[in-house]
């Protein structure tokens, strides 16, 4: 009879210790800004990478750099409207920051 | 004006490295810029007027501002994802200074509060510009020329590859929902606008809430003198309203927008095309979209108002060339427009007959961010009343409050009155009869 008290006790003790840490952890989260918007931690530390140890002269040398582990994105970003100012309309004509006319 | 001709100082946004004339090579890979998007460290920024690149000494454009030499290896030590300063770096800045172009964005965005942006908020939400602009592989969501990207709902689900650059992406097409009970009569009629208003008209119920925006620029004025020395005069809310070098500028904060049918796409007249200068102003970029147009939603519009170089024999609009050396016929180093054109329309490829006059054109900016906490979103009274109504120059669709059919309001108040005679006619006659009992 006095185990089954000291169970009881112990048990009790357990689920409010979980409840509240529980809790508690929920009311920081609500101050936070949502974890779902925050920016995604990066996996790679830059500063460590061996390509990026050098004293660059140049731009173009950082971008060589840069595209000698990215090797896709030289690819992808050379076809894009930040790159090209370039845009082919559905009418065959030319739009873009490159082709238009605005009034500034 | 155009890129063409000014490459050195419209480039200097560019993601590159020295596009200063039209032979530009953009096959070489290492002149993309890599850090003005993913620099996180805030010292990398391109020079004003070095054609994309990053100042490598110190230096002062304009005698005033110093740019001081970047860092390369500590910037590219430090890249990662793009933030509001890396994009605002270019984007906050278009039309030559903080907020000038868009009316939308500034540089109160690096750090807004929720009454400025409930999205970006710092201390809440705090959305980056990617957030919303999602990007798959370096292609960036979001533009206005002939397709909208993404077409059609664009929700955020994977089937729709996770675009979200539309309000009803993440919101859906009935966005207003009750808070504790399960329906609410008041919203089940504010969510049957979500056809025909966009979402933009009633939650952006202004722009311009950070900075001033430009509102009218007349080049026509420009390049006058006093003493042979450039005037700047600044106007009341710290901008030029006259500047030597940009003619005549107005400014505007807290601004009522204007509403257009909008499907997602411009129409633009470009550079060469012929166009008829009339007393009205030409509209060079100008929404698409009708009431009939089932892709068209009413939505808010910062109208730019310009007067700008024009040529009255081929009826087109003059490239002209702003920026370069003296004696290149830069209007900023030349101040003579007729060598502008020609030295601007000669690197175009363009003719240009040898006249210069000026015409008034519009061009509309879609106004998509600055969106305002819901207690400051508009309310039915704003559109829904007789005379000067939000959307009182809105034709094609009954607005119930602001239109009316006489005639059938003729109908309903006969029947209103005949229905009176009648009561009135059975009351009288029951209670003459119920004195005859």
């Amino acid at each position: 009879m006095r185990l089954a008290v000291w169970v009881l006790i112990g048990w009790w003790l357990g689920v409010a210790t979980v409840w509240g840490s529980v809790r508690g952890q929920n009311v920081g989260e609500q101050i936070a800004a949502p974890k779902y918007f925050k920016p995604p931690v990066s996996t790679a530390d830059h500063s460590k990478f061996e390509a990026l140890k050098k004293d660059f002269k140049s731009p173009q040398e950082v971008t060589k750099a840069c595209l000698s582990c990215h090797n896709k994105a030289g690819e992808q970003f050379k076809k894009t409207l930040h790159f090209t100012w370039t845009w082919r309309g559905k009418d065959g004509r030319l739009y873009g920051k490159a082709h238009v006319i605005n009034n500034y | 004006m155009a890129v063409t001709s000014n490459w050195c100082r419209c480039t200097s946004c560019h993601a590159g490295y020295g596009w200063k004339d039209k032979n530009f090579d953009f096959n070489k890979v290492e002149n993309i810029d890599c850090l003005v998007c993913h620099d996180t460290t805030g010292t990398y920024k391109k020079f004003p007027t070095d054609c994309g690149y990053p100042p490598l000494k110190d230096k002062v454009f304009a005698g005033k501002k110093l740019f001081k030499a970047v860092n390369l290896s500590f910037v590219a030590q430090h890249v990662g994802p793009s933030t509001r300063e890396s994009c605002g770096k270019c984007h906050f800045y278009s039309g030559g200074g903080d907020g000038v172009k868009r009316g939308d964005i500034d540089s109160t965005l690096i750090a807004p509060d929720k009454k400025l942006d409930v999205h970006m908020d710092a201390k809440g939400l705090n959305f980056t510009c990617a957030t919303c602009h999602t990007t798959t592989a370096h292609e960036i969501d979001g533009r206005h020329y002939d397709t909208p990207a993404p077409g059609g709902l664009a929700l955020a689900f994977p089937k729709y590859e996770g675009h979200r650059v539309r309000c009803e992406s993440c919101h859906g097409l009935r966005p207003h929902r009750p808070k504790q009970k399960l329906f609410d009569w008041r919203l089940v009629k504010l969510n049957d606008h979500t056809d025909r208003v966009a979402c933009q008209t009633c939650h952006i119920p202004l722009y311009a809430r950070g900075r001033p925006t430009n509102i009218y620029w007349d080049w026509s004025t420009a390049g006058q003198f006093k003493d042979g020395k450039p005037i700047v005069k600044m106007g009341p809310l710290g901008r030029p309203v006259y500047h030597s070098k940009k003619g005549t500028l107005k400014w505007g904060r807290d601004l009522v927008p204007v509403y257009r049918w909008y499907n997602g796409t411009y129409s633009y007249i470009l550079p060469g095309e012929k166009v008829e200068a009339g007393p009205e102003p030409i509209e060079i970029i100008k929404p698409n979209g009708s009431p009939t147009d089932p892709k068209a939603r009413i939505f808010p519009f910062k109208p730019h108002l310009g007067k700008q170089p024009y040529d009255p024999v081929n009826k087109t609009l003059i490239i002209p060339k702003l920026f370069g050396p003296k004696g290149s016929g830069a209007f900023w180093a030349d101040h003579d427009w007729k060598a502008a054109a020609a030295a601007g329309m000669a690197a175009a490829g363009l003719p240009f007959s040898g006249e210069v006059t000026f015409v008034k054109t519009i061009y509309y900016h879609a106004l998509s961010h600055m969106v305002a906490p819901k207690e400051d979103a508009l309310k039915c009274g704003a559109c829904h009343i007789r005379k000067g109504g939000r959307l009182a120059d809105i034709s094609g669709v009954y607005l119930p409050g602001r239109d009316r059919v006489p005639e059938l309001d003729k109908i309903g108040a006969t029947l209103c009155l005949i229905a009176l005679c009648l009561v009135t006619i059975h009351g009288l006659a029951r209670i003459i009869l119920a004195f005859k009992k």
